[in-house]
């Protein structure tokens, strides 16, 4: 269980937005929607750990029942998906796969190859991948990782309408069957609708529940 | 980490204080303490002036032929940069050797004119041109060399204005492409360009070897002049005071240029009428055909290089209007390559050591950055070795190291540190951008997957960096061999580089030697590119997102 | 090679076993301490003939000597002798000197030796030096004028000299005049090296001995208002130079330059130190076999040149041993050959055996009358004044 209470975001000192209390449950899918710039993703990277020393945070998140914020970034557990599939241009398709895993597990990796489709490719050059295939790599990429919970900052906004579907469902299936909490950032309202969960709102500079 | 980091920062400003901070400061307090004393005994206001003169004119002749070059030639910016880069590698000796090649009196080029088209049946005393003592040959060279640097500086600062949309403006309004340009892109450009130019005034006045080969004889800039004193034996104290005028001289002529770009600039703020048609084209096409005959020049010159190092001129006499005893041979080669070649291993393991130690304090910094923000005061610091005349500090610096037992003895250490000083800067401003603009997500992703700084440094950004790793690397070194003073007088001219070697070794020997070893010159810094660029091919194979970095 | 250094290790075993007792016990012990020594020699580099024949010796000793010698490559003397004082000033009197041997003559022998940087007197140590006419040639006992006292061997013999071409020219100035009105009616064909290049220097102090109202002077020291006995020789330069290469605007750096100018057909006269240049050059093909050397009535300035061995030195004896060893027949046969660098012996024929005359049989030195160099104090009083009259 993911929870974040009394947050408070800073850059340069400047209070910028503020956050009560957003829990989310194993299997659930919390959706956060605003505009772009009212900060939802700053907010999202503060929970992983991943913004400058510009960004300040106060308040607490804690995964279950562990604090995270003393926790240097890289040991939260939190896995995180960019806007675009962010795959390493000098390494294959297998080789950002396996980048993705803790520990060396070959068997691991080809059922990940094989699930996500790209057996055949997997000594390709990541920039001749399709969007979605590209998507899909990124992705079992961060699952391999075996992440406690799940940020993901509008995934699906580099992919046409009809594979967005498609890779939205896929994501979806797998957040049920890990039971891993899900905070999700989108300006799209399809997106929060088949999410299903609670969704929150971004109004003057502070975040609240929706409808 | 965090007592890690600490760690790092203190151990990296320590590493850059003590590369750049030792040698320049207490160079630069040696020489003030030593010399100030001698000051009157070194005053040459002709020297002086001829410093200031040739480096004043040298560099306003260069900014002036490139935005030349710029406005007439907006859409050729590529073919431009495929012909300013070889130029910009080759070491400056190279092209001095090429033009006082071509323009000897007795040269491959004035035989091949003589007598139909000079008139010459014997060869002509009273010919300037090779070593011309007001020092126009010395400014020709010098602005062959910078022209590509402010041009290449021209398309990098342009990159990012909105240029197109300007030039619909200005067209709109009636301007020529060209004139548009002049108007509007050229004070915004050369607004940046200033610090640049100090930094080409500053080596004009501090280098040595290009007036060794076509400076004035004899009366000759102040810098070659104090250089000669110091080989020559002059008192210690006067050589360090002749630095301190020199670094008194540099002041001067800087705020001169500063003057000249403030009075232009108070001319465009009250400037009512932008002139239009004919008229407003004169300026630029002549700073074009300035760029064209300079840039032409000098391609000819080094083109001629391999032709004259086959014609066998010396150990005969060779009557003028002669070409040559008739023989093609390659005793040029042999005897060049005799002295170059036991040069290259020192030569290039300076240059390996400096370009790699200057990349690693490179890295070092730059990664610190990522936690600790953006440090405008640390690239300050490190580029002002750039900004001080070397003879100011080196000699200073020269004489300490002498006192304390470490020059000459220890040559190759000596000279990596003295290097170091100037490859470092560059090496930084060439790594900098490409490492400061790695995409963020590539970071950002590698954390969450749960990597360490440690493991994202060697993992994911030095592979992404590779290409311009090497080119940094290969640049290094070209930088390095092109440095003649830092390596005199870190190892009291005792080691010998391709560079040192061929100016005190090949002096006075024939033509064929000269151009050959002027190739030799020209040919190692190119050659490493050319294995930078091999490399960086070979690591991207079949990676198409690590092409075009 | 092999026959040359069997001769020297031959020399040498024979001059250790046919000596006296006592100076056999003193010169072993040298050899002894010099065996595994390194020497570094500090010695003009710009001549690629000096260079090599330097670097046979390199090999001979090292073979012969086990002493490991190295080539520091001077572009002016003068660099070494500001090491030397740099490192006497730093306290290292006694050791941890970096110059072992420095090749030395006149106003920078006259300056170690003023300021006692040169150690004990040691050539009467070397077994060769016997073999010299130290007793009655006055240039081995005076060197600029200052006594030699012992403290610098000798190498060679050196006498300034202009060659030309007779392909061009039946004969050649003899004299200052001469030279002015030949120069008038050869506009530009003319250089000679600006000093302090020692050439240069040489040039115009064999003009000072033309030009000077009382010549004399110059043997004695110069002292406070010397420069002025120096206007004739400025007013002759003066009226000298427009006729000059460049006019008088440019000067080559070094008498090395004068040999590429006169290849290319710029000039017609080269000047130089070595009286064997002319078959030297000649051998080697790098001028062409019309030239010849002129003869100045006033004579020609000769010196010698030697070795001296700064006080700090740490291989004094390995360098004892290389001094010795370049006082050797076999090693003067070597450097008085033309085709390696003609320069001429310091070593007195008659007291050479028969096998070691022979050597020499086929070089021989057309040497001019020769005129004693000015004492050293003048060479400064010289360049500073030319300096100040031409470069400005």
């Amino acid at each position: 269980m993911l929870k974040a209470s009394d947050i408070n975001l800073y850059i340069d000192g400047r209070q910028f937005l503020k956050v009560g209390n957003i829990t989310v449950e194993p299997g659930r899918i919390v959706t956060l929607l605003g505009p772009s710039g009212s900060g939802k993703s700053t907010f999202l990277r503060s929970i992983a750990g991943l913004n400058d020393s510009k960004v300040t945070m106060t308040g607490h998140v804690s995964l279950e029942k562990l604090d995270l914020m003393p926790l240097p970034a890289h040991l939260r557990r939190v896995g995180y998906l960019d806007q675009r599939p962010t795959l390493f241009p000098h390494m294959s398709v297998a080789q950002n796969l396996a980048f993705g895993q803790r520990k060396p597990n070959p068997e691991e990796l080809n059922r990940a190859l094989v699930t996500s489709g790209m057996n055949d490719k997997r000594d390709h050059d990541v920039a001749s991948l399709s969007g979605g295939e590209a998507a899909r790599i990124a992705l079992m990429r961060m699952l391999l990782s075996a992440p406690k919970a799940m940020l993901l900052d509008e995934p699906f906004a580099a992919l046409d309408p009809q594979l967005r579907s498609k890779i939205r469902g896929f994501i979806f299936d797998q957040v049920r069957t890990r039971q891993l909490p899900v905070l999700l950032v989108t300006h799209d309202e399809e997106d929060a609708k088949a999410a299903g969960g609670e969704i929150y709102g971004i109004k003057n500079q502070e975040v609240a529940r929706e409808a | 980490m965090d007592t890690l980091a600490r760690t790092a920062v203190i151990a990296a400003l320590l590493i850059v204080g003590f590369v750049i901070g030792f040698p320049l400061l207490l160079g630069l307090w040696q020489s003030l303490y030593g010399g100030l004393p001698y000051l009157s005994n070194v005053f040459d206001s002709a020297g002086l002036f001829k410093s200031a003169f040739t480096a004043l004119m040298s560099s306003a002749l260069a900014l002036f032929s490139a935005v030349g070059l710029a406005a007439i030639f907006q859409g050729k910016q590529r073919a431009l940069t495929w012909i300013s880069l070889p130029l910009l590698a080759i070491p400056h000796a190279a092209i001095a050797q090429a033009i006082s090649l071509l323009f000897g009196p007795s040269s491959f080029t004035i035989r091949l004119l003589s007598p139909w088209a000079t008139g010459y049946t014997s060869t002509p005393n009273n010919w300037l041109w090779d070593q011309h003592p007001d020092g126009w040959t010395l400014i020709i060279v010098l602005a062959m060399k910078e022209l590509p640097f402010f041009l290449i500086l021209i398309y990098n600062l342009s990159s990012s204005l909105p240029l197109s949309a300007w030039q619909r403006g200005s067209t709109s309004l009636g301007y020529s492409r060209v004139t548009g340009w002049w108007h509007i892109v050229l004070p915004v450009i050369l607004r940046r360009l200033w610090l640049p130019l100090c930094l080409v005034i500053i080596f004009c006045l501090s280098v040595v070897d290009v007036p060794a080969l076509v400076g004035p004889n004899l009366t000759k800039t102040f810098a070659h002049q104090m250089y000669q004193n110091w080989i020559n034996d002059t008192p210690q104290g006067e050589v360090l005071a002749s630095g301190v005028l020199l670094l008194g001289l540099s002041i001067i002529t800087i705020a001169i240029s500063a003057a000249i770009f403030k009075l232009y600039y108070l001319y465009l703020r009250f400037k009512r009428h932008f002139v239009r048609g004919l008229p407003a084209l004169i300026l630029p096409w002549l700073g074009a055909s300035l760029g064209l005959l300079l840039m032409g020049t000098a391609l000819v010159s080094l083109a001629l290089l391999p032709v004259q190092s086959v014609l066998e001129t010396s150990g005969h006499r060779v009557p003028f209007p002669q070409i040559w005893m008739g023989k093609i041979g390659l005793n040029g080669w042999m005897e060049a390559l005799k002295v170059g070649i036991p040069t290259l291993p020192t030569t290039l393991l300076i240059g390996a050591l400096t370009s790699s130690i200057s990349l690693l304090i490179a890295l070092w910094l730059l990664v610190l950055e990522k936690s600790y923000g953006h440090q405008r005061w640390l690239e300050t610091v490190l580029m002002i070795p750039l900004l001080v005349p070397q003879m100011a500090f080196l000699a200073g610096g020269a004489f300490l190291g002498i006192r304390l037992g470490l020059i000459p003895n220890h040559g190759i250490l000596m000279a990596t540190w003295f290097h170091l000083l100037f490859v470092l800067p560059y090496i930084f401003l060439i790594i900098a951008p490409t490492y400061r603009g790695i995409d963020l997500s590539f970071r950002r992703t590698a954390t969450a997957l749960g990597h360490n700084w440690w493991s994202i440094f060697f993992r994911v950004e030095l592979p992404i960096l590779f290409r311009p790793l090497v080119f940094a690397f290969a640049w290094g070194l070209a930088v390095s061999m092109a440095l003649y003073l830092p390596t005199f007088f870190a190892t009291s001219g005792r080691l010998e580089t391709l560079l040192t070697a061929g100016l005190t070794q090949l002096a006075g020997k024939g033509d064929n030697i000269r151009a050959v070893w002027g190739l030799m010159l020209l040919m190692l810094p190119v050659f490493c590119f050319l294995a930078a660029y091999g490399l960086a091919s070979w690591q991207a194979s079949g990676r198409k997102g690590l092409r075009g970095g | 090679m092999r026959f040359l250094s069997l001769g020297a290790a031959i020399t040498a075993l024979s001059s250790i076993v046919s000596a006296e007792n006592t100076d056999n016990t003193v010169w072993d012990r040298v050899l002894l301490e010099a065996h595994g020594q390194t020497v570094y020699w500090n010695a003009w580099g710009g001549d690629d003939n000096i260079n090599d024949y330097i670097e046979w010796a390199r090999v001979q000793v090292a073979e012969i000597y086990g002493v490991k010698l190295h080539h520091v490559k001077l572009i002016d003397t003068a660099a070494a002798i500001q090491v030397v004082e740099m490192e006497f000033a730093a306290g290292k009197r006694e050791d941890g000197g970096s110059v072992d041997m420095i090749w030395i003559n006149g106003e920078n022998f006259a300056r170690l030796k003023r300021q006692d940087m040169l150690g004990q007197p040691f050539v009467e140590d070397l077994p060769n030096y016997s073999l010299t006419d130290f007793e009655s040639n006055l240039s081995i006992q005076q060197d600029f004028s200052e006594k030699t006292e012992g403290l610098e061997s000798p190498w060679g013999l050196a006498q300034f000299t202009i060659l030309f071409d007779t392909a061009r020219f039946q004969k050649f100035p003899t004299t200052a005049l001469e030279l002015l009105s030949w120069a008038e009616s050869n506009p530009g064909r003319f250089a000679y090296p600006s000093p302090p290049n020692f050439v240069g220097t040489t040039f115009i102090k064999q003009l000072a001995l033309e030009t000077m109202e009382d010549p004399s002077l110059l043997y004695s020291p110069a002292v406070e208002n010397s420069a002025i006995l120096l206007e004739p020789l400025w007013s002759y330069l003066e009226q000298l130079h427009p006729y000059l290469w460049r006019q008088g605007q440019a000067f080559p750096d070094s008498h090395i330059n004068l040999r590429d100018l006169f290849n290319r057909d710029e000039i017609d006269v080269i000047l130089t130190f070595n009286p064997g240049d002319a078959a030297a050059l000649v051998a080697q093909e790098i001028m062409p076999p019309s030239i010849a050397p002129a003869t100045f009535k006033l004579g020609h300035i000769t010196n010698t040149h030697f070795l001296a061995l700064p006080g700090n030195s740490e291989s004094r004896a390995g360098a004892m041993v290389v001094a010795n060893f370049l006082l050797s027949p076999a090693a003067q046969a070597r450097k008085a050959d033309p085709s390696i660098w003609g320069d001429t012996t310091v070593l007195d024929l008659s007291k050479l055996d028969a096998l070691d005359r022979n050597l020499f049989q086929t070089y021989t030195t057309a040497l001019g009358d020769a005129v004693l160099e000015p004492h050293a104090s003048w060479v400064p009083v010289l360049e500073a004044g030319w300096k100040s009259k031409f470069s400005q």
